[in-house]
């Protein structure tokens, strides 16, 4: 049997702001997989991210790329990634062809070639200062930049936010096509559950500096679901089935952890499959004190 | 390591044109001051004052050879000027996208260190080729002399440059205008520490002649004594790359 291998692996990561803290962090990300990274903004996605790429120190925990420490040499492991972020990062007066010179002296493998042949795709003028682009012009200039040197990870914090649909479905068809090759793999982090629904393997829910969720994408949402009932039937649901409620006046919606268990309990009630977006929401209600508990004592 | 020097190198692109247009000018003017210091209006002006006794003939060579000086400052001042580096790389979050690079702390605060050396080079390779111009002109400024003065102007300014980015390291993102005053309010303070006397003899009208008297030890010492910066150059170069290293590695490459 094939042994998993982790590109990523974080082992009890904590960083502390004072204000905000990453509270024990401890997930992996298996080879060739797309790890959607969920969480609100502030829950300390991007924090993680910067982490992983050893860009700020961390308070304590471990962090392993394709298997190594980043304490040894994080520079050279940083040769096998891709790395997009919200932002450019690039200077306003740069153009696409300065950005290749750059490049092609940061990173043994930068291939101008493929570069400019996504830059073609992109439709991306090559002499023009990208100061001028559009959102989606500078994101894919960052996508050509990131996926033209040959990386085995592309780490990406918020790319598609802000980005029309057009622009995010072009993105996530080339974030398909980056994951053909086996050894490839994706960590994108998002709060557009959308997309990841669409593209991701494996997610991680984080909220607050805390992994509230994790796991398999598909079977996340084969065992999560949303039950509506009348608000006094609520008691009756069984606390250990019930992540958090949501109580309206015309009834309360329940996510529910194991939705098979729940539909043989209770058949009468309707039990709906859930999005990630309703298990983020729920799971960050949860996290925020707003419990099943709560509500139950409320009604 | 060479790809983040050609960046630097793009965001100096458009003060190096501005330079280029400056160096032309004083190239200009100071082989204009050359030819009338020979020929012209400031040989007959300069005659008459010694003709009238107004100066002796020493103190006009001084005069011009500190005009001289001026001219040999400003292509190297020029280029001791760091400060569009780090705020461009500051307006764009550059850093961010430095950090994802395969390029150690170390090396990415090496750069800037190359970076500024390299742009001092330049300020003192223009100086070079005026003083091959100048001293084939005139004979106010041997050769030999010119040289020291280039040697000195270049290590100040290596010595400012280093401090500079020490400071842009230690103060952070959005005080770089702070780490360009500190180090000239310390050498200012240590050249007024070391020459207090002869100052205060000049503010309270004991001595007339101590500006006089302390321009000319700066020229001579300029002239035989330069090799003493460098050296002082040298180490504080060190010193500060190791200094700004280590803070880097601490904040994480974060200027």
């Amino acid at each position: 049997m094939e042994e998993t291998v982790n590109v990523i692996e974080l082992k009890g990561v904590t960083k502390d702001y004072g204000d905000f803290k990453l509270d024990n962090i401890s997930f992996a990300v298996p080879e060739g997989s797309v790890c959607g990274f969920i969480g609100q903004n502030g829950a300390g996605k991007t924090t993680t991210i910067r982490l992983i790429l050893d860009a700020i120190n961390r308070d304590g925990g471990e962090i392993y790329l394709f298997g190594k420490s980043i304490d040894k040499d994080s520079a050279s492991l940083r040769e096998d990634i891709g790395v997009v972020f919200d932002e450019m990062g690039f200077h306003d007066f740069l153009t696409a062809r300065q950005i290749n010179t750059i490049m092609k002296n940061v990173y043994k493998n930068w291939n101008a070639e493929k570069y400019f042949e996504y830059l073609k795709r992109f439709s991306l003028p090559t002499k023009k200062a990208c100061g001028s682009f559009s959102r989606g012009m500078r994101m894919k200039l960052q996508i050509a930049a990131a996926l033209s040197h040959e990386a085995k990870l592309l780490i990406m914090d918020e790319p598609t936010s802000g980005l029309d649909p057009i622009v995010r479905n072009e993105m996530l068809q080339i974030f398909r096509e980056y994951v053909i090759e086996e050894d490839h793999t994706i960590l994108l982090s998002s709060h557009i559950t959308e997309d990841l629904e669409k593209l991701a393997d494996e997610v991680i829910f984080i909220d607050g500096g805390k992994i509230v969720l994790q796991g398999n994408k598909d079977e996340i949402l084969e065992k999560h679901g949303i039950l509506r009932c009348k608000k006094d039937e609520l008691r009756a649901i069984s606390e250990s089935l019930i992540v958090s409620a949501e109580i309206s006046s015309l009834g309360a919606e329940v996510l529910v952890n194991n939705r098979k268990s729940a539909e043989k309990l209770y058949p009468e009630m309707v039990i709906e499959p859930a999005g990630l977006d309703e298990i983020m929401i729920y799971y960050v209600n949860k996290a925020n004190g707003y419990d099943a508990t709560e509500r139950q004592a409320q009604v | 390591m060479r790809g983040l020097l050609i960046k630097d190198f793009y965001c100096l692109k458009k003060q190096l044109i501005n330079y280029g247009f400056i160096i032309v000018g004083v190239i200009v003017v100071s082989i204009m001051f050359v030819l009338s210091y020979n020929f012209g209006n400031i040989h007959t002006g300069f005659t008459q004052i010694i003709e009238s006794g107004q100066n002796t003939e020493t103190v006009v060579i001084q005069m011009a050879r500190g005009a001289m000086l001026m001219f040999m400052l400003i292509p190297i001042a020029c280029t001791a000027d760091l400060s569009n580096l780090f705020m461009d790389d500051e307006k764009a979050s550059f850093y961010k996208v430095a950090a994802t690079f395969p390029v150690s702390i170390g090396k990415r605060v090496a750069c800037r260190f190359i970076a500024g050396y390299l742009f001092i080079a330049l300020g003192a390779a223009v100086d070079l080729v005026m003083t091959v111009i100048l001293s084939s002109l005139t004979d106010i400024i041997s050769f030999g002399k010119f040289c020291g003065v280039i040697v000195t102007f270049a290590s100040l300014m290596l010595i400012y440059i280093s401090m500079f980015i020490l400071l842009a390291y230690f103060l952070g993102n959005g005080k770089i205008t702070y780490a360009n005053v500190i180090p000239l309010l310390i050498g200012a303070a240590i050249y007024i520490y070391a020459n207090f006397d002869k100052l205060k003899d000049f503010i309270t009208g004991v001595n007339d002649n101590a500006l006089s008297e302390l321009y000319n030890q700066a020229t001579e010492f300029m002239f035989h004594r330069s090799y003493i910066v460098l050296i002082v150059a040298i180490i504080v170069s060190g010193g500060t790359y190791f200094t700004a290293v280590h803070i880097a590695v601490r904040k994480r490459g974060v200027a």
